[in-house]
């Protein structure tokens, strides 16, 4: 089977695991203008962002000969739920003969979900497939590892964009990994690339959250390098939705995080934000400079928390600023809302730290 | 309560959800004692204050249910209906914005929660049951339970009277009156009752299909039954109640050779229409019915949509005549 998935966090991990059960892996290309126009042209329109950007680079992948689309899903009231069967029912009515497999969780539909391992699995026998996944999910868990990594250090790199550079190297490093053994050493690897680059510690940064939609925070070709952008304004970016944070989250709900946001929204309404007002509760508590909250145009889930989030910044004292992202990829109105936010964090950085009560200190 | 106390005044917007359950909210307020006093109808101005309240990008209705809880509050009631919609089983999630709807209240006009009205409720797209009623002393919890029998038994009613009368909701509560003249098109009219049969968001879409000689049909006048066997035939039901009530009905139009044509009103930003607007095109395509979406805002002018549904019902008219020939 010749199979593809949607481009979101380590790609070349899935196209590592399902190489190794003995598929043909198209990747899906790195969503680019194209995609999204490609998306955006025959998607509903009022539908969020995220589903353009995921139909678009499932078309660009069917174009290079794909004919199986593996995906994820669940239910609850959030359109996510239906982006595997609605995307399936676009593209066949565009003619392409594609097959979606949705894996939905397995407390919801385990007769499914058996069903679709036993499909994926290509008849490998059982012990071969856990060994792969086993090896797959900790690339993965090493991969965040890693982008936390240089997300944190990013912004005190003294030649700029040397980290992406890197960071790069590095994806192909562990997606090169043959064995758990092979692991380690690939780790030990990638943990000496990081110490090599030359880094000033002693510059002085902000630390700024980010929360919000999950598939825009993760995904930088659809927030446009936010977190490399800021990193540049010496802006540390902190977030917590990665691919592994999402896998503990479904084992273990966080529930001390989740208690934290009962005063503000009690009961879950369908995505994650009631998990984002406990990120923006622990940020704070962390002593962070800001949050900055991306959200898809008309979001169901996210809307909500963006009710929320004038309280939430008056009651904590912290700015926050909301951006509202589209198929509209004109990014420099963003830009100028972005670096006035930036500028509005030094100055408050600046009072804090100088402790003078109201008296306005221009930076620069 | 006692007979000299003031009753206590609880103020039913009136959109979302009791554009579906008005006749449920009312009776089981005033049978248990208290007054119901209902927000006027939207208007313009309705929209335009709710609308300065909320980040932008939100949908028509909550813009327009924030005006209809500002409007109460300008009246002077003690405590406003905001039911907590709960979730379950599978297959009666609320949209997200509805499950919400307390906490975006709570933030957007500071109302406190103390006087929120707020009993949980779960709906399965028909019926609603109160699974929680609010903290209250045991005499009244007493009677708000007999009460909310007998509403439901009242509710329920409504919805047999438009099924066997071939009513929608708002003329089988009598809050609507037309008279229906010729009837050379039958139009299967698809779309949330707080957006189709409010006055504002709708542009009295419903008047003006009269006033062309259509007979419309709509979901409530369908057997639950056969909307649930049609929503059976799809891969993945939609989970949304009040939205799945609609693609049912809608796949029963498009197989239904009585009806010549659908339209499908959504309002600007509606997120569980974006999807079930797609599955339903996308089925009318193939099986060759002509379905027509209308997007509304909060645009006054309605010139627009009469001249659409003019071409539309033209078209439809024309298709008719053809195919007697």
């Amino acid at each position: 089977m010749k199979i593809t998935f949607p481009h979101m966090g380590p790609v070349l991990i899935y196209k590592k695991l399902f190489e190794r059960l003995g598929h043909e892996v198209i990747m899906p290309p790195r969503p680019s203008q194209r995609t999204i126009e490609l998306g955006a042209k025959y998607s509903p329109e009022f539908i969020c962002f995220p589903f353009k950007i995921i139909l678009g680079s499932y078309l660009e992948a069917l174009e290079l000969g794909a004919e199986v689309i593996v995906t994820t899903g669940f239910i609850g009231a959030c359109r996510a739920v239906y982006y595997g069967d609605l995307s399936e029912r676009i593209l066949r009515q565009l003619g392409y003969k594609v097959k979606v497999i949705v894996f939905d969780s397995p407390a919801e539909d385990f007769q499914g979900f058996l069903r679709n391992c036993r499909e994926i699995g290509n008849r490998r026998p059982l012990p071969e497939v856990i060994g792969n996944l086993n090896l797959a999910i900790r690339l993965i868990y090493a991969s965040d590892y890693f982008q936390k990594q240089i997300t944190h250090l990013r912004p005190y790199e003294l030649i700029s964009g040397t980290f992406s550079r890197k960071w790069t190297e590095i994806q192909s490093l562990l997606a090169s990994c043959v064995s758990l053994k092979h692991l380690k050493k690939v780790i030990k690897e990638a943990r000496q690339i990081i110490a090599a680059v030359p880094i000033d510690i002693s510059r002085e940064i902000l630390k700024v959250g980010l929360v919000g939609e999950i598939y825009l925070v993760m995904e930088g070709c659809s927030n446009n390098e936010i977190e490399e952008k800021l990193a540049k304004f010496g802006v540390e970016v902190v977030r917590k939705q990665y691919i592994s944070n999402w896998f503990n989250h479904f084992l273990f709900p966080p529930r001390k995080l989740l208690r934290a946001a009962d005063t503000y929204l009690k009961y879950t309404v369908g995505g994650h934000e009631k998990e984002n007002i406990g990120y923006i509760l622990e940020f704070k508590k962390r002593g962070f400079d800001g949050i900055i909250h991306l959200l898809p145009f008309g979001c169901m889930p996210e809307l909500v928390t963006q009710t929320i989030i004038p309280a939430l910044a008056t009651d904590l004292d912290l700015p926050i600023l909301s951006l509202s992202l589209d198929e509209q990829t004109g990014w420099v109105s963003n830009m100028i809302r972005l670096e006035a936010f930036v500028e509005l964090l030094w100055t408050r950085h600046d009072l804090l730290k100088e402790n003078c009560n109201g008296k306005v200190i221009c930076r620069r | 309560m006692n007979r000299g106390q003031k009753k206590l005044k609880i103020g039913i917007p009136r959109t979302l959800f009791s554009s579906y359950h008005l006749t449920y909210w009312r009776q089981m307020i005033t049978l248990s004692g208290m007054e119901a006093i209902l927000s006027e109808e939207s208007s313009k101005e309705t929209a335009e204050r709710g609308g300065r309240r909320l980040p932008h990008e939100f949908c028509i209705p909550i813009k327009v249910f924030i005006g209809h809880i500002l409007n109460l509050l300008d009246k002077g009631v003690d405590q406003i209906l905001l039911p907590r919609m709960i979730t379950k089983g599978k297959a009666n999630f609320f949209c997200p914005k509805l499950i919400g709807l307390p906490e975006i209240v709570r933030f957007t006009t500071c109302l406190g929660t103390e006087r929120m009205f707020s009993p949980e409720i779960v709906c399965d797209g028909l019926g609603l049951r109160v699974i929680k009623l609010p903290d209250l002393d045991p005499a009244m919890s007493r009677r708000m339970k007999t009460a909310a029998r007998q509403a439901n038994e009242d509710c329920k009613g409504v919805l047999t009277k438009c099924r066997t009368q071939r009513l929608t909701l708002p003329e089988a509560t009598g809050l609507f009156k037309i008279d229906r003249s010729g009837e050379r098109l039958n139009i299967g009219l698809l779309g949330y009752a707080y957006s189709i049969y409010d006055p504002f968001i709708s542009k009295k879409i419903l008047e003006k299909l009269y006033k062309l000689g259509c007979a419309v049909t709509t979901w409530e006048m369908l057997e639950p039954g056969l909307i649930e066997r049609n929503l059976a035939g799809l891969k993945r039901p939609l989970f949304w109640n009040f939205g799945r009530m609609l693609l049912g009905a809608g796949l029963s139009f498009i197989d239904d050779s009585g009806i010549d044509g659908l339209i499908y009103a959504t309002a600007f930003g509606c997120g569980p229409d974006s999807v079930a607007t797609k599955i339903l095109s996308i089925e009318a395509g193939l099986r060759q019915k002509p379905l027509l979406l209308v997007n509304l805002d909060v645009h006054q002018e309605d010139g627009h949509l009469r001249t659409r549904l003019e071409a539309f019902t033209d078209m439809l008219a024309a298709l008719k005549e053809e195919r007697v020939v």
